[in-house]
């Protein structure tokens, strides 16, 4: 399970009277790093975008292809439509690809300064060393991020926030530096807020009527959360200490899924349960409190209702174990489920809802559910 | 004090363990019992084949669905209260 992860955020708008955004962006994840660009189209409105939306398309292809920035360079070159009135083919760009390690690698093309801030708050513009590709001028940068470091990419309507609107110059990269590390405190280092931050200060520079196309992204490499959870005795019940032990040896969210399963977590802690009365009006049995455990509820109800409001949405309002499970589930990076297959007599006799069925089929179900929202999951069988 | 548990887990609350729960916290109002027994609910009390299940003072009684939860209170509970 990878243990490292990057948060990125988005904020855009457009240049005045335009619907379309002339700034593209692409975010891709592979396994062992994340790859984003950044892209200014020439001019505004759709063409602007069709541009830039085709160079963050290819520069993202051909990155996770591991191509050089020669080739791409030389893809985007021969690709980009020429625009007729200025006879040329171009968009700027700026690509980052942020291994998992923390080493990071950025290539630059007439795009504005990228920022790194670190995690002591200093900022500073990424400084690369120039060369020329295809006769173009691009800058690489080569540097590691450690755990808590940020990113602040930015297009032009940003660097020149303000320019026929009282700033002679626009902001500037300097004068975006002094903000960023300004609002570095109010922003608690999140990417959303501190996004928003340097966007809403550019619009109030422009005083509402930007006179470009402007796109901030704000990127943090940070450790990742792990939750583990645990649900369901084992087959052998000879396994049920060592099964317990690996579930509390690990680091990160814990959480107990089952009536029996917490019990036996509980009687190895030498702690007792407290069950969590706010949600006993809920059709859904109520959470638990055990110390030392972040979460404990019901198993195989809990978890498909976990799974079905994945699907189709919490209904507004609701508050139940399962919403509990998911706020838990929906924080982590990476969820290991450590999944007993000890099989319930009841199960098999009861006239369980067609929703449930043996708890290995409705964690599997969940843990796909997860895939899809991003989530890196790990199934281990007892 | 009359230690009363009833399971909620999996099986017994698909048998109505949440409303037999619910009807003791009712009848503890009403006969102001607060002092005298101390209800909570479990997510196992073992026994699931006989769900819902109720513990009282260490023993476990299956089969306590909520049409029957008032005459259980009545006989188990309600009895151990007079006695002690």
């Amino acid at each position: 399970m990878k243990k490292f992860a990057v948060d990125v955020a988005v904020r855009q708008f457009a240049k005045k009277g335009e619907d379309t955004f002339g700034d593209a962006v692409k975010v891709v994840r592979t396994p062992d790093s994340t790859i984003i660009v950044v892209s200014d189209g020439l001019g505004s409105g759709v063409k602007a975008n069709v541009l830039a939306t085709l160079t963050v398309e290819i520069a993202c292809g051909l990155f996770q292809g591991n191509l050089s920035v020669h080739e791409i360079m030389e893809t985007l070159i021969a690709t980009l439509p020429v625009c007729k009135w200025r006879n040329i083919a171009y968009s700027t760009f700026c690509a980052v690809r942020i291994y998992d390690t923390g080493q990071v690698a950025i290539a630059q093309y007439d795009s504005p300064g990228a920022v790194h801030i670190s995690r002591h708050g200093h900022a500073q513009i990424v400084k690369g060393e120039d060369f020329e590709v295809c006769g173009k001028p691009l800058q690489e940068a080569h540097f590691r991020m450690l755990s808590g470091d940020m990113l602040l990419l930015y297009s032009d309507g940003i660097a020149y926030a303000g320019v026929g609107e009282g700033l002679s110059m626009g902001w500037q990269e300097e004068g975006i530096l002094s903000y960023v590390s300004e609002v570095l405190p109010v922003s608690a280092g999140d990417v959303t807020e501190l996004s928003d931050l340097v966007a809403d200060k550019a619009l109030s520079y422009w005083k509402g009527n930007p006179g470009d196309d402007g796109t901030v992204l704000a990127a943090k490499y940070r450790r990742a959360n792990i939750a583990t959870l645990l649900t369901g005795p084992p087959s052998d019940r000879t396994l049920v200490s060592k099964m317990i032990k690996d579930f509390v040896s690990q680091k990160g969210t814990r959480i107990v899924c089952g009536g029996t399963t917490s019990h036996l977590v509980a009687d190895y802690l030498n702690e007792e349960l407290q069950m969590d009365e706010r949600f006993l009006d809920s059709d859904l049995p109520p959470s638990a409190k055990l110390l030392g455990i972040d979460l404990v509820t019901e198993g195989i109800l809990t978890l498909s209702r976990a799974a079905q409001y994945l699907k189709s949405g919490i209904p507004e309002g609701r508050q139940d174990a399962a919403t509990v499970l998911l706020d838990f589930l929906l924080a982590a990076d990476g969820i290991r489920f450590m999944v007993g297959t000890a099989r319930n007599p009841a199960h098999q006799n009861i006239s369980l809802p067609d929703s449930v069925s043996l708890r290995r089929r409705v964690v599997e179900d969940l843990s796909a559910l997860l895939v899809e929202r991003g989530k890196e999951t790990e199934l281990v069988y007892y | 004090m009359v230690a009363v548990k009833v399971c909620v887990g999996s099986s017994c609350h698909i048998k109505g363990g949440v409303q037999t729960l619910k009807t003791f916290r009712d009848l503890i109002d009403e006969y102001e019992l607060s002092g005298k027994v101390d209800l909570s609910a479990d997510l196992c009390l073992e026994g699931c084949l006989k769900a819902p299940n109720v513990l009282v003072d260490g023993s476990v009684y299956g089969g306590i669905t909520p049409d029957k939860a008032e005459e259980f209170f009545r006989q188990r509970i309600l009895v151990r209260v007079d006695d002690a």
